[in-house]
């Protein structure tokens, strides 16, 4: 008896789906419906989403269920909004902080946990484990709805493998430029944040557009040569970054050229006397120092201080001309990208960005897409020289 | 056998020794000459000898690069393989046994340790790595302590030295496994980067005081030649001919450690010189370690140079560290001499 009433509800949802117009009539809806439908005959056919599932989608939420494709490939469908969210990496939190679904997160990944002054509010959120080595019980007690990670860590044997198949992992990562646009879109859709996910975007778009106007026209040959490095100095070795990493990224999309490309890939150990033969014009640093963290100005001043004075660069372009710059992590990658890059742009082509000003830029993202405090703005280093006193 | 015809016959092989660690000696000078004149800037053969002879303006960018970064590179590879290569044949010698190396006796666990604790809970790594330096240097010397502190409970033989090194290997290994645990992803690059080994680092300071230590160590070391020679007849034949067995253990050890932790505070950890060129040199040389100490010296150098020379030019303008370079070459060695060697040459 009891059979027959589930089937006979799932019948009726079924006809209010093809009979009724779901809230208009773009393709999104008929992507809605497509998807319940295929719920219901995946419930009849004993499988499917389950009778709650259908039922909510189908009677609360009018723009459910959604297909999201993470960028590891794999299809989860959404029958209702997430809202107990576990994150694991710091990329993923603070794009969500940007589109405005931190509210819903339940618990945080460690290195979250210990960056106080970046996430003020998710720090004092249950700590799940590091993310490549999930505390899983941490995660099961927190009973969430969606897990947020990297495409890559933690493996699927330390996570998928222990956790129940209703509980979904979506791994994305939020740092990377071919997809970070995408990612913010399909976060946006997960959080049903569309609103703020597109003011963010607009934002975002806007910087990208002023420096493609800008630099876009410059012919190859007329590019900055740049030389990127990871800023360790003498103790860790002179460390290239090339074709495949997001420093590389960067300084290309702000109209540079990487005297490393064509020699090396990723990231490769140099010699100093490589760096004198190349000459570049502009020496890129990245560091993952300071930034969010306070009190790690210092670190960054001896990176910078460290290539002036290394032996036989006095003789390189981008020293003898100051053109020594650094970027933290904190401030070239994720959601603040937009900022960085615009900030790498004017390094590289001065005259062409001299009316933009980069300050207003950093701190108008601080403002309107972060948690973060006055203190952080006030006395953050996230880019050097920022024209602030030592 | 007459006397006369034994005597000749020594003579012969002493002469024969002595010409192959002068033949050894000329090959590490010709190393030394092709080593200077490799890198990334283009720079010729003469010009490289032209700046070494003083013919070049001292400011000049030519000069910089050879005389700020390739001599020290090529110096500290030699004086650190010369050196690593001593403390093996030491090590091997006091202990009779082929495995004991820097390596094995958690020597070099415990540099990494020193190392890693100052990546990752100090704050010396970007401040020109002093701190790194130092760390590195006080746990080895550290670990030497307590390798034979614990073999003295037990009285100082070969197989408690070696049982002890071993625990105190280990130790040092997880207490360096757990830093990395705790430590974020750029100071753990840095430190798996340090435990790779690197001659990159040489200045001429560093090489000045690893000069001071083999300068030092290495007339005491041969002083103990003959009484290493005894020794390889076992402890209590060494005994009665009047070697002081202990006290050529623990000087011996201390020597070892304090030119292991000379260089690898320096380098990072730079793997299977200690072992192989003693090995490399005993089936050369034969085992008397009169000319084994000498010659391992010179072998070390050359595996060394040679294994740096061929790491920052095989995949130029990328340099891949020295010590796995070392290891690629140590390994498939080590797998060689464990397969072919002769009867009896240890």
């Amino acid at each position: 008896m009891k059979q027959v009433f589930s089937i006979l509800i799932v019948l009726i949802l079924a006809t209010g789906i093809i009979i009724c117009p779901v809230q208009g009539s773009d393709d999104y809806s008929t992507e809605a419906r497509q998807l319940l439908a295929t719920g219901i005959l995946d419930h009849l056919q004993g499988g499917g989403p389950g009778l709650v599932m259908l039922r909510d989608a189908a009677t609360l939420y009018p723009d459910y269920p959604r297909l999201i494709t993470d960028t590891a490939g794999t299809k989860f469908t959404f029958y209702r909004p997430v809202e107990r969210v576990v994150v694991m990496h710091a990329n993923a939190a603070e794009s969500i902080i940007a589109i405005g679904g931190d509210d819903r997160i339940v618990g945080v990944g460690s290195t979250i946990k210990t960056n106080t002054l970046q996430f003020p509010g998710l720090s004092r959120l249950p700590d799940v484990g590091r993310w490549t080595e999930p505390d899983i019980e941490a995660i099961l007690a927190l009973n969430p709805d969606l897990i947020l990670t990297y495409v890559t860590w933690p493996e699927p044997e330390k996570l998928e493998r222990h956790l129940p198949s209703r509980i979904p992992v979506i791994r994305m990562e939020y740092y990377k430029v071919e997809v970070f646009r995408e990612e913010i879109e399909k976060t946006g859709r997960i959080f049903s944040e569309e609103e703020h996910c597109a003011d963010y975007l607009a934002w975002y778009d806007e910087y990208l557009a002023i420096v493609e106007d800008r630099i876009g026209s410059i012919p190859c040959e007329e590019r900055v040569r740049v030389y990127a490095e990871s800023g360790s100095g003498q103790s860790f070795g002179r460390r290239t970054y090339s074709e495949g990493t997001g420093l590389h990224d960067l300084l290309v999309a702000a109209g540079g050229v990487n005297v490393a490309s064509g020699h090396t890939t990723g990231y490769a150990d140099v010699e100093n006397e490589w760096v004198m033969h190349q000459n570049p014009d502009v020496i890129l640093i990245w560091s993952g120092k300071a930034g969010y963290k306070l009190g790690e100005r210092n670190d960054i001043i001896q990176l910078y201080e460290e290539i002036m004075g290394t032996p036989g660069f006095g003789s390189i372009e981008a020293v003898k001309n100051d053109r020594v710059y650094i970027v933290t992590s904190g401030f070239a990658f994720g959601t603040g990208s937009p900022a960085a890059l615009v900030q790498v742009a004017k390094w590289l082509y001065p005259d062409r960005f001299e009316e933009i000003n980069t300050e207003e830029i950093h701190a108008e993202y601080l403002e309107r897409f972060t948690r973060t405090g006055a203190e952080i703005r006030e006395q953050g280093t996230f880019y050097y020289p920022d024209g602030r006193e030592i | 056998m007459s006397e006369t015809t034994i005597r000749s016959g020594y003579a012969k092989r002493t002469h024969t020794r002595i010409l192959i660690i002068g033949g050894l000696f000329a090959l590490l000078i010709l190393l030394t000459g092709v080593a200077a004149t490799l890198g990334s800037y283009s720079i010729s053969v003469i010009e490289v000898f032209e700046t070494i002879l003083g013919g070049r303006g001292a400011d000049s960018d030519i000069s910089t690069i050879v005389w700020n970064y390739r001599l020290p590179r090529i110096l500290m590879g030699i004086l650190a393989g010369a050196a690593l290569g001593l403390a093996g044949a030491m090590m091997q010698g006091i202990l009779r046994n082929p495995l004991a190396s820097p390596f094995t006796l958690g020597i070099a666990s415990a540099a990494s340790f020193g190392a890693s604790l100052a990546i990752i809970l100090g704050a010396g790594f970007a401040a020109g790595g002093s701190l790194i330096i130092g760390n590195a240097f006080l746990f080895t010397l550290i670990a030497a302590a307590a390798v034979y502190g614990l073999a003295q409970i037990r009285g100082i033989t070969p197989e408690t030295m070696i049982m002890a090194g071993i625990a105190i290997m280990y130790l040092f290994s997880a207490l360096t496994s757990f830093l990395q645990y705790l430590g974020d992803s750029e100071d753990v690059n840095a430190v798996v980067f340090w435990m790779f080994g690197s001659l990159g680092r040489s200045t001429w300071e560093t090489v000045s005081v690893v000069a001071i230590l083999v300068g030092a160590l290495f007339p005491l070391f041969l002083l103990s030649a003959r009484s290493l020679n005894t020794l390889s007849a076992g402890d209590e034949a060494a005994k009665s001919l009047g070697v002081p067995v202990e006290q050529i253990r623990i000087g011996g050890m201390a020597g070892a450690s304090l030119l292991t932790a000379g260089v690898i505070c320096f380098t990072g950890t730079i793997g299977f010189i200690g072992l192989v060129a003693p090995h490399i040199t005993r089936m050369i040389l034969g085992g008397d370690h009169r000319f084994l100490l000498p010659g391992t010296a010179v072998v070390g150098a050359l595996v060394l140079l040679g294994a740096d020379s061929i790491g920052r030019t095989i995949m130029a303008p990328q340099i891949l560290p020295v010590g796995i370079m070392t290891a690629f070459l140590g390994v498939p060695f080590f797998i060689f001499l464990f397969l072919s060697r002769r009867r009896n040459y240890w």
